[in-house]
């Protein structure tokens, strides 16, 4: 039975080319998306699996409290919490504590590479599913100065594997003999250093100075993760209760001006997707995100639902007979409704075949990703999640349809197959189609604004010179001889050293800083620059000079404000400002020696905020060279001669400062996966409607037929045919417009400088949503008005 | 076999209503060959549906082999359409999707008999009709004559004691029609099926052994 109705559906398919067509390439375009975020999904789903009892694994998180009052749900955990949990509560079978500060430069012949890693326990190997490749994890990380390192990180240190023994020399963090290699973990987890050393190095590297005094601090939450695995039989509110006696027994309770710190568990399974904590580790996406993505997907999905059920219910009028047939012939009603599902679901299955076959091609040739394609290869389990989920598409896209149709009555379907009144029909039809449509122009008007932002976002006048700048890094060595030995380079202007460039997101600096007079603590952003640093960016002094050429390295003696600053010091004028002396964190003194005109240091989202430039040297981590030359070519040749010069056996990296900015702060990406979501739905949905207009256009050739014989001419009947669309669509513009502007206000309240919807956005996406919805249309209707009347009045 | 007693139909119109059928009385016996006949609107065709359990009576009683079927539901209207009723239709309603094979097997189908009994049922039919070399054929590759013919195997193949035929020969020409009512007759006389069919011609009635007239909805005579 089964196998006659997908025979009967696949026939159907072959004669319906146009109505197959609609909805499996609808279909397809949605699944691939859907499928993209499925896997995903899966992955984001998927970390932290493979730990030995993950269900009884917990992690200690703090509710931070500041002094001010502001309140932080930190993902970290002060560092003797693990001991205290070991020594004093009888309710864990084991505990680790993760210390995420052993990140720097290793140090291997000539070469300097950046490793992340943490200290750690042997109690690590006992929580969580990690092993070993090679190695005793008993005793791996026991001793002090023992070091863990990934298979990727041995092979990326020391260029193969074979390295047990062998030291590992960190810059600043001293010496570790390595003890075990990890095996590659079975699956994805949110701890995901390069290298674990033993926790038990720690306590030297604090006494030396290497490492702030930490491991007995209570107050310190910024670094150290505690892991408890309670034992079989302890209930997770023995933990809470645990917890609860320790925030009591260490912190006072939080009050004005007194900061605190209360202890909370978190299950091993609910870390990814992120909860979104502060400090929190690992590359998990935030559940945001992920619902994000869900919510694209399955709207995307239930518009070519749509799609589907519109046509089928349209179409109904010629299956109609078919179910009175089959009725007489001792078909029960579920029959028939099953016979109508299987139909749905062989579509969707085909779709699904096409959308893998997209998604195959999405992945393999094109990079406009729209910011959820993974990695992931497809397994069997993916496979049968496709399925499974293509297989409920088809229920969903067939229910309507196919119960509307199984409650055709055979006598009067066989009688007279006109006066058929279909369940829902016309309303059910309309409602579908207003829905799609408004969902397609909220989208182009959405994407409209998306586009013009960030059109507007790069043609934004930040207040600081950005072409001709090549940014190179100052690795180590003074930067004052690097100066002086680049300047020679034949096209060179002029050179700046800074802590990083302006305009790139987390490239400036914070500090406190306090004015002497009233004592009150601010936050400023800054950027570390020396003398050249006004000349080069360009930046326009209102008052005072720059920087003296010269000045103390190791004592900051003056500081450069903005505008800003200028205003939150309550003072009037930029002059006012100089001379006036100011307490840094550090609790150092300098004094303003100039104020410069206020620029977007940050990406135009953010507002501008008090800033200060700063000359600290130890800071300086680039040069930025401003050239005067157009042979760029051999320009980038002399600078990267002269820099290896001074960096011998180290890889040059130069990179334009423009290129860069467009690089980091562009809206290519979002703006592409925008694009490509908007042209999606309003293909789906003008394919919807060319097969509803073309299909009900079909059903009324008999009354078009009369309408020519009494003298109608085509224009006339091609008005008549389109007008309850062209209705239609109206009501849809009247829902989306103000739907689509609240929308794009809602994303341009990201951007502190931002453009304003205009008239014409709005009167533009509709009208480019009205000229595809009129070419479907009209596309049918005047096929049918400019039909031969004989030919359809003779056939009935 | 069937007996109708004080059978009526009434459709609402807007406020009115349309009577159709007005207390009809009616026993048809076990091996008749019943016509039909009257003018168009006269209430054939409601009759036949109520015959034929398509439509319910809105007054009346309905015994069929002697069971009330009047007021029967869905399920059990279902049983005796898959065992006792088969249909035969002017316009012949085959399903254009399914092969004329196929389109013989369908009743079968909905009876949940096993594969091979399917199998040799249709082919049986199908050796009867001499129609086995068009088997694989579909509805429109046929001429109007052996859709009918089609029609009929479909009605018969799950050996109904009734075949309820609304105007069976109504879109043929008058050889094709002959072919039809030949084999109604036999039918009738080798398979001692009951057969009730609505006409207008006065020679396919004359191969029944009883006509109904009916107009106006009330059975003449």
């Amino acid at each position: 039975m089964l196998l006659r109705y997908i025979l009967i559906a696949f026939r159907n398919l072959r004669r319906q080319r146009l109505f197959a067509f609609i909805n499996i390439a609808g279909l397809a375009l949605s699944m691939t998306v859907c499928l993209m975020v499925l896997k995903s999904t899966k992955k984001e789903f998927s970390y932290d699996k493979f730990h030995p009892a993950a269900s009884r694994t917990w992690r200690i998180t703090s509710q931070a409290t500041t002094q001010e009052g502001k309140h932080y749900h930190m993902a970290s955990s002060p560092l003797p919490l693990a001991n205290v949990l070991r020594q004093d509560y009888a309710i864990a079978e084991d505990v680790v504590s993760l210390y995420g500060v052993l990140s720097g430069n290793v140090i291997e012949g000539k070469k300097k590479l950046p490793v992340n890693g943490a200290f750690t326990e042997p109690s690590f190997f006992r929580v969580f599913g990690f092993s070993l490749k090679s190695g005793d994890p008993a005793t791996a990380l026991s001793a002090p100065n023992s070091i863990v390192l990934s298979e990727a990180a041995a092979g990326k240190i020391f260029g193969n594997t074979a390295v047990m023994g062998k030291v590992v020399h960190f810059e600043k963090m001293g010496d570790y003999i390595v003890t075990g290699i990890l095996a590659p973990p079975p699956g994805l987890s949110h701890i995901d250093y390069e290298a674990y050393a033993s926790l038990s190095s720690v306590p030297a590297l604090e006494q030396q100075g290497m490492l702030p005094n930490r491991s007995q601090d209570w107050n310190q939450v910024q670094d150290g993760y505690t892991y408890v695995k309670l034992k079989p039989d302890v209930s997770k509110s023995s933990l809470a209760t645990a917890l609860a006696f320790i925030s009591q027994r260490f912190y006072q309770p939080a009050a004005k001006g007194i900061g605190s710190i209360t202890l909370e568990q978190q299950s091993l399974g609910s870390i990814s997707p992120s909860q979104e904590l502060y400090n929190d580790i690992g590359n998990a996406s935030p559940w945001g995100k992920v619902l994000a993505a869900i919510a694209v997907a399955l709207g995307l999905l239930i518009c070519a639902c749509f799609n589907y059920t519109n046509l089928s219910i349209v179409r109904s009028l010629q299956r109609a007979r078919e179910v009175g047939v089959r009725k007489v012939n001792g078909a029960l009603r579920w029959q028939v409704f099953l016979q109508f599902i299987t139909e749905s679901v062989v579509m969707c299955v085909l779709s699904l075949v096409l959308a893998i076959l997209m998604l195959i091609l999405a992945e393999n040739y094109t990079s406009i990703g729209i910011g959820f394609m993974s990695g992931e290869p497809v397994d069997f389990m993916l496979f049968g999640w496709f399925l499974v989920f293509s297989v409920a598409t088809g229920v969903l896209a067939g229910i309507i349809p196919a119960w509307a149709l199984s409650s055709f009555q055979p006598a009067k379907v066989l009688r007279n197959m006109v006066d058929i009144k279909l369940f829902g029909g016309l309303g059910l039809r309309k409602t579908l189609i207003v829905i799609q449509f408004t969902l397609s122009l909220t989208a182009i008007i959405f994407f409209v604004t998306v586009y013009r932002q960030f059109a507007y976002k790069e043609a934004f006048n930040m207040g600081f010179s950005r072409d001709n700048i090549l940014n190179v890094p100052l690795a180590d060595g003074d930067f004052q001889l690097m100066k002086d030995r680049m300047m020679q380079v034949k096209g060179v202007e002029a050179i700046t050293a800074s802590s990083g460039t302006l305009g790139i997101p987390r490239h400036s600096g914070f500090l406190q800083v306090k004015t002497a007079t009233n004592g009150n603590r601010m936050q400023i952003g800054y950027y570390a620059g020396d003398a050249d640093f006004l000349k080069v960016m360009q930046l326009k002094l209102l008052a005072g000079t720059d920087f003296p050429r010269t000045m103390s390295r190791n004592q900051e003696q003056y500081i450069i404000v903005n505008e800003q600053m200028v205003k939150s010091l309550n003072l009037k004028s930029p002059s006012d400002a100089i001379g006036k002396a100011i307490w840094l964190s550090d609790s150092s003194m300098v004094s303003i020696i100039g104020v410069i005109k206020d620029f977007n240091y940050q990406p135009i989202e953010v507002p501008i905020f008090p800033m200060a430039i700063r000359f600290v040297p130890d800071q300086f981590r680039q040069l930025q060279i401003l050239i005067n030359t157009k042979d760029k070519d051999a320009l980038m040749a002399g600078i990267k001669a002269a820099w290896l010069e001074m960096h011998p056996g180290q890889t040059f990296t130069g990179e334009w400062m423009s290129d860069l900015l467009y690089e980091k702060t562009s809206g290519k990406e979002p703006v592409s996966g925008v694009a490509i979501l908007v042209l999606m739905i309003t293909v789906i949905a003008a394919l919807g409607l060319l097969g509803v207009v073309s299909y009900t256009t079909f059903t009324r050739r008999r009354e078009i037929g009369v309408r020519k014989v009494m003298g109608a001419g085509v224009s006339g009947l091609v008005l008549l045919l389109s007008r309850n669309y062209l209705r239609l669509i109206a009501l849809a513009g009247l829902i989306a417009l103000p739907l689509g502007y609240l929308a794009s206000q809602l994303f341009l309240r990201i951007f502190a400088n931002r453009i304003s919807i205009g008239f014409f956005t709005l009167a533009g996406s509709f009208a480019a949503l009205l000229c595809i919805a009129l070419l479907a249309i009209i596309s049918q209707t005047w096929r049918a008005a400019s039909s031969n009347p004989v030919d359809v009045l003779r056939n009935d | 076999m069937i007996q109708l007693q004080k059978i009526s139909k009434h459709y609402p119109v807007g406020f009115g209503k349309n009577e159709i059928l007005k207390d009809v009385d009616l026993t048809i016996e076990e091996g008749e060959f019943v016509s039909i006949m009257g003018p168009s609107g006269s209430g054939k065709s409601t009759l036949l549906h109520i015959l034929g359990l398509l439509e319910e009576p809105s007054a009346g009683q309905y015994l069929f082999q002697g069971e009330r079927v009047d007021k029967m539901n869905e399920k059990k209207r279902t049983q005796l359409h898959r065992g006792a009723i088969g249909f035969v239709f002017q316009a012949y309603h085959l399903i254009d999707e399914l092969t004329v094979y196929e389109n013989i097997e369908t009743p079968l189908l909905y009876k949940s008999l096993s594969g091979s009994e399917r199998k040799s049922k249709v082919a049986d039919v199908l050796d009867r009709f001499n129609m086995v070399a068009k088997k694989d054929l579909f509805p429109n590759q046929l001429s109007g004559g052996q859709q009918q013919l089609v029609g009929i195997a479909r009605a018969i193949v799950a050996e109904p004691r009734v075949i309820l035929a609304d105007e069976p020969t109504g879109n043929l020409h008058s050889d094709q029609a002959k072919v039809i009512m030949e084999l109604f007759k036999q039918l009738n006389e080798q398979d001692k099926i009951t057969i009730i069919q609505v006409t207008h011609s006065d020679l396919n009635a004359t191969y029944g052994n009883r006509i109904i007239q009916i107009r106006d909805g009330h059975i003449q005579g």
